[in-house]
């Protein structure tokens, strides 16, 4: 093997130069690949991650539902057992028995107060019972109306004379 | 608005009042064959005679239910739940006898009053002959001027 003339050695400069350039292209793509590994890597590792939160997420929500539905049935059966209590003592059976004996009195004593507002309801029920039962004959007859119409029309049309 | 009634009121008013008789009938016919059963045999036989032609006496006790009716309030009880009222053609209350031709004509042929159907003022058969009407009076104030104007 002889040594390269002087014309040869820009050859090597540019086979130098290109092998360089090569290796560092090698390198690069070296580089970019273990930047996308890594990238992936992180990638998993967010998406892990977010779905861990979403799930304690979940749990959280969860618990806040049933607590506040504990809380209140507890407050609603607080609130029964106090009105049962007030509804039930002695001191409102008192006012309440006080009270119907005075509508008892009221109603023997003066029962034409009490008679109108009775007659003016049983009126308008019946009235309305009657209202109805006419509005649907007055239906029934505007029907029958209109069927008769149009055949009678039918039947002229029908007969040339 | 007065205007004259339909096949479809007249003819439920006409149930309601055959019902009304025939029940009202019936339950008289009973209560006197329970008590002639108590009474005697002769009184038995007799309700019996009256209980096996109750169906052939009922057209007579209809026509005389709306003969009665129709000439003292110009309406039966069934009429008056579907707001109709039987006058004259020309106006006016009906007299016993308008009554009792229509009332009879209506007991026992009723079939006429379908004629109702075709005529320009509903009138049927009945109508035609006892030349009456029917109208329906669609609130308390036309059923008030309808009696005032009967009563005139």
């Amino acid at each position: 093997m002889s040594m390269p003339g002087l014309l040869d050695l820009g050859d090597v400069a540019i086979g130098a130069a290109i092998r360089a350039g090569e290796s560092t292209a090698e390198a690069l793509a070296r580089v970019r690949a273990a930047g996308e590994a890594a990238g992936e890597r992180a990638s998993a590792e967010t998406s892990g991650l977010r779905a861990r939160f979403a799930a304690l997420a979940e749990r959280g929500a969860a618990e806040r539902a049933k607590r506040q539905a504990e809380a209140r049935a507890r407050a609603a059966g607080a609130l029964d057992a106090a009105m049962t209590a007030v509804a039930s003592s002695a001191l409102v059976n008192r006012i309440v028995d006080v009270q119907v004996d005075r509508m008892l009195r009221l109603f023997e004593d003066e029962p034409e107060r009490i008679q109108p507002l009775v007659r003016g309801q049983r009126d308008t029920m019946v009235g309305e019972v009657v209202g109805r039962v006419r509005a649907g004959a007055a239906a029934g007859d505007a029907a029958v109306d209109r069927l008769t119409l149009r055949m009678s029309r039918r039947g002229a049309e029908a007969d040339p004379t | 608005m007065t205007v004259y009634a339909g096949l479809i009121s007249r003819s439920m008013a006409y149930v309601l009042d055959a019902l009304i008789v025939a029940v009202f009938t019936g339950v008289t016919a009973t209560a006197l064959g329970m008590v002639a059963s108590v009474v005697g045999e002769l009184a038995h036989r007799l309700s019996a005679l009256v209980l096996s032609s109750y169906l052939e006496f009922l057209p007579f006790l209809f026509a005389f239910y709306c003969t009665v009716f129709w000439a003292l309030a110009g309406r039966t009880p069934g009429m008056a739940v579907f707001g109709l009222r039987v006058v004259r053609a020309e106006g006016g209350p009906l007299g016993w006898t308008a009554s009792f031709l229509r009332a009879l004509l209506l007991a026992f042929f009723p079939i006429g009053a379908l004629w109702l159907l075709v005529d320009r003022r509903r009138q049927g058969l009945p109508d035609k002959v006892a030349r009456t009407t029917v109208l329906r009076l669609s609130s308390p104030r036309d059923e008030v001027t309808a009696a005032l104007r009967t009563a005139r």
